[in-house]
């Protein structure tokens, strides 16, 4: 009887020990979530804010240097590199014809700066289209030349483009 | 009084503490699944009740008071809304948007009655001032969400053509409560009566198929360029004129922003007359006990030439 007793009590000492340390687990867990969403959340507003400055606001972005372009005119543009909290690279995307588009663009042809889901290798429109709608910045540019555009905005090097303007339609390589 | 002794009797200190610890420890238990049934139901129904959309508004709706109650810094925290309009519940040209299911063309026109009157809510009513006195522009405007009108509309009783007239939306807004006490008219004019601009022409078309912007505005204290310039552009590009500074306006009324392709260009010659196809781009009211005047809000096609008109000169709200 006696060591019945001693045996469910520390049964109970077990279940008690248990939930506690099940209960820190799960606020330890929570914790590191909320702070790391927390970190991780400023990081990417700056990645944002750099994409933002590079595709539209800086008086040099790539919206504005296409929107002073005249017929037949072209112009090199140097772009800085923008990479996300986790080093990778994002990439300048061109979203044209009845392909898949982020909502941003609302159902217009768009460039956007976002990371890229699948490598240069191959390009699925609805996945990038998902992933730009998710973290990106996209700008529409309604006489964009309906072709496919990739560029990495690379580590450690200025990427050079030239944006072009023939027959009211703009072109980017 | 006998129980209590013999209870007394047989307490001793050590069998209440294993009692309690045996006892605590299941009740903790239950507490807890009790405590995670609970919260799981509580997080079940707010993703289903779409409680986050409305905190969404509800933020952008107190950023906005903010910026007006102390002199703040702080950016507005609009974030535009993406909804898609269907019969049928597709919807290919957004990415997971708010799907509005209808029925008939009476639920489209309450749809965009609710779009119109939240976004006048968000933004303050017209009571608030939230630009601050710039110096540099004038117009700011603020997306308040984008909707697609799905091809699935097109089999609705009463849409013709794949378009939705205007017209009968402005006439569903003067017919039909937003409150026990208002009609959507009244919420955001001041009045019922908008005959004043059925002499002056259509407020166009909705086409099905295609993206417009719920967009409202709000002009810097300092001008109020709304009323005080013609913007025109190059022969046959949209171009924009206001009729009527309204003298003794029904409500708050100041004037109305149209929009029409141009065959004049010159500014300043530039009359009602001379617009192609001149439509009704937008409403002007005069702010409630402030100097500003708002652009109520009205629906534009995303990024075309009659959106340009507007001339907004900046978006205030993130895309």
């Amino acid at each position: 009887m006696g060591n019945y007793k001693l045996n469910n009590k520390k049964g109970m000492l077990l279940a008690e020990e248990t939930l506690k340390t099940v209960i820190a687990v799960i606020v330890i867990i929570f914790l590191v979530y909320f702070l790391a969403n927390l970190y991780l959340g400023k990081l990417k507003d700056d990645t944002m804010k750099k994409s933002e400055q590079l595709l539209i606001k800086s008086d040099q972005s790539i919206k504005n240097v296409i929107d002073s372009l005249k017929e037949g005119e072209s112009k090199n543009l140097i772009l800085e590199q923008i990479s996300d909290w986790s080093g990778d690279n994002w990439n300048l995307f061109s979203f044209t014809g009845n392909s898949e588009k982020p909502n941003s663009c609302a159902g217009k042809s768009c460039l956007c700066i976002c990371d890229d889901v699948l490598g240069a290798d191959s390009f699925d429109f609805v996945k990038q289209a998902n992933e730009c709608n998710k973290k990106g910045v996209c700008a529409i540019v309604s006489n964009l030349k309906n072709e496919e555009l990739n560029i990495e905005l690379q580590k450690d090097f200025s990427t050079e483009i030239l944006i072009s303007k023939q027959n009211n339609e703009v072109s980017i390589k | 009084m006998k129980n209590w002794k013999e209870a007394k009797k047989t307490f001793t200190p050590s069998a209440f503490f294993q009692n309690r610890r045996a006892e605590l420890s299941t009740q903790q238990i239950v507490l807890m699944i009790i405590l995670i049934t609970s919260f799981a139901v509580i997080l079940f129904f707010l993703f289903r009740l779409g409680i986050g959309e409305k905190s969404e508004e509800q933020l952008c709706h107190n950023s906005v008071l903010q910026k007006a109650s102390v002199f703040s810094d702080a950016p507005l925290q609009c974030y535009r809304n993406y909804v898609c309009i269907t019969k049928d519940g597709s919807c290919e040209k957004l990415i997971k948007p708010e799907k509005i299911k209808v029925k008939t063309l009476d639920e489209v026109y309450v749809a965009l009655a609710n779009e119109m009157a939240d976004c006048w809510w968000m933004f303050g009513e017209g009571k608030v001032e939230y630009v601050g006195k710039d110096l540099t522009k004038n117009n700011y405007c603020s997306i308040c969400s984008q909707i697609y009108f799905d091809d699935s509309l097109e089999n609705l009783e009463g849409i013709e053509n794949k378009k939705i007239s205007k017209d009968e939306l402005y006439d569903y807004l003067t017919k039909n409560e937003y409150s026990k006490d208002k009609t959507y008219s009244q919420y955001l004019l001041g009045t019922n009566d908008l005959s004043i601009f059925k002499e002056q022409g259509s407020f166009g078309n909705i086409e099905i198929g295609k993206q417009y912007f719920n967009v409202m505005g709000i002009t810097s204290e300092v001008k109020n360029v709304w009323t005080s310039s013609f913007v025109a552009g190059s022969v046959g590009y949209t171009s924009v004129g206001l009729i009527g500074t309204f003298f003794g306006p029904p409500g708050w009324i100041v004037s109305a922003i149209i929009i029409g392709g141009s065959v004049a260009t010159t500014a300043a010659t530039l009359t009602i007359s001379d617009l192609i196809e001149p439509e009704i781009g937008a409403i002007i009211v005069q702010g409630k006990g402030i100097d500003n005047q708002f652009m109520i809000p009205t629906l534009q096609e995303a990024n075309s030439d009659k959106f340009k008109a507007l001339n907004c000169e900046e978006i205030l709200s993130y895309s």
